[in-house]
């Protein structure tokens, strides 16, 4: 190894003076001996007598070597490095932070390290301190499976019960052909209960012995086969009362064979505090559903009851609810012409899973502002009168401390503008706290506030429909005959809700769906397009989504996580339908707060150049017609027009304040080999993306242009990273399945007239996530710590020969 | 003589009714040849739409004035007043496409006030409304407005639509036939609440098709 590399990142944290001491002391993380996972930041603290200075040295051997009458416990290796140290001031000892190497290979190789101070009083002139060490751990991510292009595997937090489980560990781990090990699948424990038992228990009944080959260094040489779908997850028995999303377990490759998880040379996936290596996960659309509120963990029970003039409120809850603790709330706000009983599609299946549900009466004939007012009134009401509402069944129950809020149409912008008068002062909450509201989901909502309700056209109330830090889902129905989505109205525009929201935020669209198919009432689908798919195959894929959704944002859940942004070809709910007529693509954009690191989001109006990314990157680029701006379609319909770039995206409106959402992005064309190259030359130094899990970014096909309707189908293309060396790895978008969608294949007219000639609707986004350490699979080499390069590379070399696209948000996240 | 004057003013409003019409295809035909690179930020109107102020009238069916000891908020008008008395009407409305939308939809005015519609109407055709005190019911005439939001409805838009109204030929019922369709009297209720479900009650009787509504409205009240 190279200490060279530690030199570059030691960094004196603290220089702090210490009392006297007889002797020299050295300490990382407040321990003599440490095992520390690859890339991992330590703290060494040297005390030593006052006035003092010395070195400290690293060293790769720990032989003692007596020099100058003083044993060192370090060999004076030709790798022996030393670093300065002092003066010692007295007081408390000098600290010294630093990150240790990332390579992988690094795995079970140990650092040395001691420290010497001149001291007059001793015969040598020299003090010499204990020895300690620190001995580096890779934490490879193992459980998944194999894909039949590169990266040859995807490596996975969820996996559906039922299905094969694979594990794989790529060259780059050290562990070299040749070796055989012992691979456990354990009940997962934290990473304090693995400090405190290493004992290996494999659920399976016993290990598995596996070899990894000679010769064959491929990572899908060295994937295997872990449980053919027996693998137990949460107990699914209707009634038993486990609400768990997923089981969790960890994998450990036992390399030495001893039965215990030896951290340093066996290999984990799992040592963590909070996630597990992987996740067993239920049938999440299976639960309490109308005319069968049995068929979750919890038997359901559903109350009707009024507090007065629209406090109408159904409300569903565990029926043992009075042995149970706080539940966390979800309020439902129906549409206009809709009903507040029309929602028991969710409640019950939500109720079933340990909710209280609460769906309300809801004004919404006068607009969208009294229907806020109502999702106010209606929480404000549950909350105060928890004593006598069904006798005071829910009171104590209800965790006013996590919330979610879900809408649909007028009601969905109505909970965004309920959020929007606490967030400006406008409505103080009596019984709850804007904290308390975890998440906002509007399905196919209006947008009548615009950004901040104050322009006249929007009725002045000061309103905005604009859900600024809270944490904001959308659902769009694609055939929605009502929220049509077309470019002619502001109030119908489906994203710009979404694309207001500054936090976490995602989606899910739904092809072949309409507004009436997202409740479960007595009237139509109102939908029009192809291919629609009803009422009771939307409730399937809401109920799959709508629990994880719910259960990651009010109780951190972990595996649900997978169901928000893995592609719906690829991964999705085992009850959900796949079938050519349902597509569902989601997006997912993590919350600035999260610390992921923006590459470009095209979100700097003032700074409008297509050759500099938001991030101080430089960008060129092959392709054609490249245009960045706001993602509006500026005219009235989604009829193609080449000088309406942003044709189907209807993120944002240029021509109006009141109405924008300052959503920008690029679009761009192609119909041959062509790339667009982010030059990280100018952020290397400061970019580390062995810090980051993921690269993601959003991608839309532009509707109607003649180079997407040539081919409607998913578009794919490659991904390349290059480091300073000149090394490049690639992973194409549908490695694992999936791309980015062709639009909905809706046509001319909408109930309130036509949205211009030709086939195809929204130009509709999907998020796509790399796993940035996939990359490195099978001796690429490529240094994640040194990226100068990213570059997206279309044309029949590398996917879908030809396309038009929308890119944006593109960013390194930590998960 | 009665019958005289309605004939004359049917014979009026379908001849303004062909009018209007006229004017809405022209203005659909307008719209339609909106030049491409224009905004949508005027499209609320440049947009085809499937309400329109139209010749045929709501026509008053039942009225009932009303008193609530606890006034409540009016949140049908922008400045939302506070409501103490006014009259329960059942409107109807003819054939005209009462089916909810989430857009805009053509605003309920009765003169200058934007009515409080209990009911959708769709399929019976009739309309439960609350119309408060703020403007007299009698000499005005009942319509349908250009597509909006009630919410946002301020003074002076209800009265430019008011205008407008009168523009395209509605006129209001006469007294007298308003008088005739009061045959309850004043009702005194408690609160809002107590009103609406009066007015459900009056959903049932003019559109009982609405059951959903009607029970909705009907449930167990918490004590």
């Amino acid at each position: 190894m190279s200490f060279s590399s530690i030199a570059a990142r030691l960094t004196v944290t603290a220089l702090l003076a210490i009392p006297l001491q007889a002797q020299v002391q050295v300490l990382i993380d407040g321990e003599v001996d440490v095992v520390r996972a690859t890339g991992a930041n330590v703290e060494l603290s040297i005390s030593g007598p006052a006035g003092t200075s010395g070195l400290l040295l690293f060293d790769v051997d720990n032989t003692p070597t007596m020099l100058l009458g003083e044993t060192f416990p370090l060999a004076f290796t030709p790798a022996l490095f030393g670093l300065p140290v002092g003066p010692f001031a007295g007081g408390t000892p000098i600290t010294v932070s630093f990150d240790l190497p990332n390579p992988e290979a690094l795995h079970g190789q140990t650092i040395f390290f001691a420290a010497v101070v001149a001291d007059p009083g001793s015969g040598s002139g020299l003090s010499v301190s204990n020895g300690g060490s620190v001995t580096l751990a890779s934490r490879p991510q193992l459980a998944g499976r194999s894909s039949p292009n590169y990266p040859f595997f995807e490596f996975t937090t969820a996996v559906n019960v039922g299905d094969t489980l694979e594990f794989a560990l790529d060259r780059r781990f050290g562990l070299p052909g040749g070796s055989t090990a012992d691979v456990f699948v354990v009940e997962s424990r934290t990473a304090s209960e693995w400090d405190a038992n290493q004992a290996l228990v494999d659920v399976r009944g016993a290990s598995q012995t596996v070899n990894f080959p000679v010769g064959d260094t491929t990572i899908q040489g060295r994937s295997f086969t872990l449980d053919l779908g027996t693998l137990q997850g949460p107990d699914e028995t209707p009634g038993a009362g486990d609400t768990r999303i997923g089981v969790g377990y960890d994998i450990v490759i036992d390399v030495n064979q001893n039965g215990e998880f030896d951290d340093g040379v066996d290999y984990i996936d799992g040592y963590d505090e909070a996630e597990a290596g992987f996740y067993i996960v239920r049938d999440v659309s299976v639960g309490g559903r109308p005319g069968q509120p049995n068929l979750g963990p919890y038997p359901v029970t559903e109350v009707l009851y009024t507090g007065g003039a629209f406090l109408g409120q159904n409300t569903f809850y565990p029926s043992n609810i009075a042995m149970m603790g706080q539940l966390p709330l979800v309020v439902i706000s129906h549409g206009n012409g809709h009903d507040y009983r029309w929602y028991d599609h969710l409640g019950l299946h939500l109720a079933s899973y340990g909710y209280v549900v609460m769906s309300h009466q809801n004004n919404t004939v006068p607009g969208s502002h009294t229907a806020a007012d109502s999702t106010l009134a209606n929480l404000e009401y549950l909350l105060a009168n928890q004593g006598t509402i069904q006798g005071g069944v829910l009171d104590g129950h209800i965790d006013s401390t996590h919330i979610a809020w879900i809408g649909h149409s007028r009601g969905a912008d109505g909970v965004a503008r309920a959020y929007d008068q606490i967030f400006t002062g406008a409505y103080t909450p009596v019984n709850f706290s804007i904290e308390d509201i975890k998440l906002i989901s509007s399905m196919a909502p209006v947008d009548f506030g615009g950004f901040a309700g104050l322009d006249v056209i929007l009725g002045g109330q000061n309103n905005g429909s604009h859900p600024h830090d809270a944490t904001f889902h959308l659902w769009v129905a694609q055939a929605d005959d009502d929220v049509d989505g077309c470019a002619g109205s502001n109030a119908v525009a489906w994203y710009r809700l979404h694309e207001r929201a500054t936090q976490a935020r995602q989606s899910i669209s739904m092809y072949g769906v309409g507004h009436g198919d997202l409740h479960n009432g007595p009237t139509g689908s109102v939908a029009r397009g192809p291919a629609l798919i009803g009422r009771a195959t939307t409730h399937q894929i809401m109920r799959g989504y709508a629990l994880p959704l719910v259960k990651h944002y009010l109780e951190g859940d972990i595996p649900s996580r997978d169901f928000l942004w893995r592609q719906y070809e690829s991964f999705r709910p085992i009850g959900a339908p796949i079938g050519p007529s349902v597509v569902a693509n989601l997006m997912y954009q993590q919350a600035p707060s999260s610390e992921k690191r923006v590459l470009d989001d095209f979100q700097d109006p003032a700074a409008v150049n297509p050759g500099l990314a938001t991030s101080g990157a430089s960008v060129s680029f092959t392709v054609s017609d490249f245009v960045e701006g706001r993602q509006d379609d500026c005219n009235n319909n989604f009829t193609f027009d080449p000088n309406d770039p942003f044709n189907g995206f209807t993120h944002d409106d240029f021509g109006n304040p009141a109405t924008r959402s300052d959503s920008f992005g690029s679009v761009f064309s192609y119909d041959a080999d062509s790339q667009i190259v982010y030059d990280l030359n100018p952020i290397a130094g400061a970019l580390d993306l062995y810090e980051y899990e993921f690269l993601s970014f959003r991608a839309a096909q532009g509707t109607r242009h003649p180079l997407t309707t040539a081919r409607l189908e998913d578009l794919t293309f490659d991904v390349t990273l290059e480091d300073g060396a000149g090394r490049q790895s690639t992973i194409n978008i549908g490695a694992f399945g999936g791309g980015v969608e062709e639009p909905y294949q809706r046509n001319l007219a909408t109930f309130s007239g036509p949205c211009g000639s030709g086939l195809g609707w929204n130009s509709e986004y999907e998020t796509i996530r790399l796993r940035l350490s996939d990359f490195r699979n099978n001796g690429t080499g490529v240094d994640l710590e040194d990226v100068r390069k990213l570059i997206f590379e279309f044309g029949s070399s590398h996917g879908s020969p030809e396309g038009r696209l929308g890119l944006d948000e593109i960013e390194f996240t930590k998960n | 003589m009665t019958s005289h004057t309605s004939t004359s003013k049917t014979t009026l409003w379908t001849v303004l009714g062909v009018l209007a019409a006229a004017v809405i295809l022209t203005t659909v035909v307008l719209d339609q040849s909106t030049p491409v690179n224009s905004d949508e930020s005027d499209s609320e109107s440049s947009r085809p739409l499937a309400t329109r102020p139209l010749a045929e009238q709501p026509r008053i069916v039942f009225a009932r004035p009303f008193q609530v000891a606890k006034p409540f908020r009016h949140v049908w008008h922008h400045e939302e007043p506070l409501v103490d008395s006014g009259f329960l009407v059942v409107l109807d409305a003819g054939d005209r496409d009462l089916r909810p939308r989430q857009n805009k939809e053509s605003v309920l005015q009765i003169g200058g006030c934007v009515v409080d519609r209990i009911n959708t109407g769709e399929g019976s055709g009739h309309l439960v409304v609350i119309v408060p005190e703020v403007d007299s019911l009698f000499g005005k005439p009942a319509f349908f407005g250009k597509p909006d939001l009630p919410e946002q409805m301020t003074a002076q838009k209800r009265s430019d639509a008011l205008a407008e109204a009168v523009q395209f030929g509605n006129v209001a019922a006469g007294e007298t036939e308003i008088r005739a369709t009061m045959v309850e009297g004043l009702l005194e209720v408690a609160d809002d609440f107590e009103l609406r479900l009066a007015a459900i009650d009056l959903v049932e009787r003019f559109a009982p098709d609405e059951e959903a509504l009607i029970s909705g409205w009907r449930v167990p009240r918490v004590r």
